[in-house]
């Protein structure tokens, strides 16, 4: 299955929070964005 | 085909109850929970718990995609929906099955037919079995001539209607002269579809289910009958098996019918065929099959001495019920009574909250499934059942004599319960002389 997933803002991606292919849960963050 | 590790896609008591069996047949379980659940006691016991969504069912315990996903992503090679939630959803038992995982419960195209009422009823009458005479009617004179046939009183009903929508209790001919139009009117607005129905109405109904069991052999048996007339606005209170005043005949005759249908509609996996019996006259009628465990499972579980989810999981996994009906043997009688956090002081509205205390008397000959503890936090999200008692005796009295003592000793403090209405219930004489109907709760005032 595959989800795709919208950033709810457009900015930079400062950290990645998630190794690929690992399971995430809900509310776990992904990505940090700083807002552009 | 053995099934090693089980996704549990279900919260509360039955949650802890199926992560229990898994321990017991020494299976891993993964429990998926929503974020105000992730902490719980079914959480806990699993060998994983993941969060699946926000507190909100439709966001979590309701998300089909959120469900299978992952019970994808935790490695199990099967799910089990619990009851409620997604367990009559026949989209949940499609998508495992496109995704290679087992569902814990029948077909998809037997859980929808199941749920559909017009379809099921069609299938329970080509069966051989008694449906609720009742007819689709385009005019008033097929109404009247409908009922003038019947007797009064009757119901008429939308077509498309459900949840208790669009259905008015007509007691007399010039009534239904009156009301035929109205209703037709409010069929079309409501609904979008004008088609009524019209059905002989059951005045002292008794609500008397039968527990099959179908393994992907085809082999149906049935473990006999509950009874759960004991019910607040649809909401069953207290359920026992055997069902007590019930001649042997129909008894038998009941038990073969749901087999029947069972095998009619090719149902795999544990099931319960639904009646209505009227009380007077014992005649019974096919209500529905319900294609799932059910709450009041514990009490079928006490008499046949088996563990029913762990059958479920056999069966799922392939194996054969290494059950015939000559050996299915009731002993006993047992009697159970769902506690929930409720306030009878203000309509029995469900009530959320902390539980800060909460112990149940250890007595012999009684069982208590419930996912609460001191601390425990009762959500508002979801269905009020914080445990369910249930008592097992050589007779009917021994039993109700265990569940009286089991709410003497109950403490839950915190939250407000039924525990009062429930304790009232089984002390009363009507209840003691079986002489309940599905509408003695509200009839008696003992509880509106």
């Amino acid at each position: 299955m595959m989800n795709p997933i919208q950033a709810g803002v457009s900015g930079t991606i400062v950290e990645v929070c998630a190794e690929n292919g690992t399971l995430m849960e809900y509310g776990q963050p992904l990505f940090r964005v700083e807002p552009a | 085909m053995a099934i090693a590790r089980l996704f549990v896609a279900n919260r509360g008591e039955i949650a802890v109850r199926i992560v229990r069996a898994c321990r017991k047949l020494g299976l891993e379980a993964v429990v998926g929970t929503s974020e105000v659940d992730r902490d719980g006691l079914a959480a806990r016991l699993a060998d994983r718990a993941v969060c699946i969504g926000p507190a909100a069912p439709e966001q979590s315990y309701l998300n089909v995609g959120a469900v299978v996903q992952a019970a994808l992503g935790t490695g199990c090679d099967a799910i089990h929906p619990g009851y409620g939630f997604l367990s009559e959803n026949p989209a949940l038992a499609a998508a495992a099955r496109e995704h290679g995982l087992r569902f814990v419960g029948p077909h998809p195209e037997v859980i929808a037919l199941a749920g559909d009422k017009l379809r099921s009823r069609e299938a329970a009458e080509a069966a051989g079995l008694p449906v609720v005479p009742g007819a689709e009617v385009r005019t008033l004179t097929d109404a009247l001539r409908f009922a003038d046939d019947e007797g009064y009183p009757v119901l008429l009903k939308a077509a498309a209607g459900g949840g208790g929508l669009g259905i008015k209790l007509v007691w007399r001919r010039e009534e239904l002269e009156g009301l035929f139009g109205v209703a037709f009117a409010e069929a079309r607005a409501a609904f979008g579809d004008e088609r009524l129905y019209v059905e002989r109405f059951i005045r002292r109904a008794r609500h008397v289910e039968v527990q099959v069991a179908a393994d992907e052999c085809g082999v149906v048996v049935h473990l006999g009958e509950r009874d759960c007339s004991v019910q607040r606005r649809y909401q069953k209170l207290v359920e026992e098996t055997p069902a007590p005043a019930l001649a042997d005949s129909t008894r038998a005759a009941l038990h073969d019918a749901a087999v029947a249908f069972a095998r009619a509609i090719g149902y795999r996996n544990l099931g319960t065929v639904e009646f209505v019996v009227d009380a007077d006259s014992e005649e019974f009628f096919f209500l529905e099959m319900n294609c799932r465990i059910q709450v009041e499972h514990p009490v079928t579980e006490a008499v046949t001495g088996r563990d029913l989810v762990a059958d479920q999981l056999a069966i799922t996994a392939g194996e054969r019920l290494d059950l015939a009906q000559e050996y299915v043997t009731l002993g006993g009688h047992a009697v159970e009574c769902r506690l929930t956090a409720e306030d009878a002081a203000h309509g029995f509205r469900p009530t959320p909250g902390r539980i800060t205390r909460f112990s149940v008397p250890e007595l012999p000959g009684l069982r208590v499934d419930t996912h609460c503890e001191e601390g425990t936090v009762v959500p508002p999200h979801y269905d009020s059942l914080i445990a369910k008692l249930i008592a097992h005796g050589n007779d009917r009295e021994a039993a109700i004599e265990v569940l009286r003592d089991a709410l003497d000793g109950l403490k839950v403090e915190g939250v407000p319960t039924n525990r009062e209405l429930l304790a009232h219930v089984l002390a009363h004489p009507d209840f003691a002389s079986a002489a309940v109907t599905t509408s003695w709760l509200e009839e008696a005032g003992v509880a509106v």
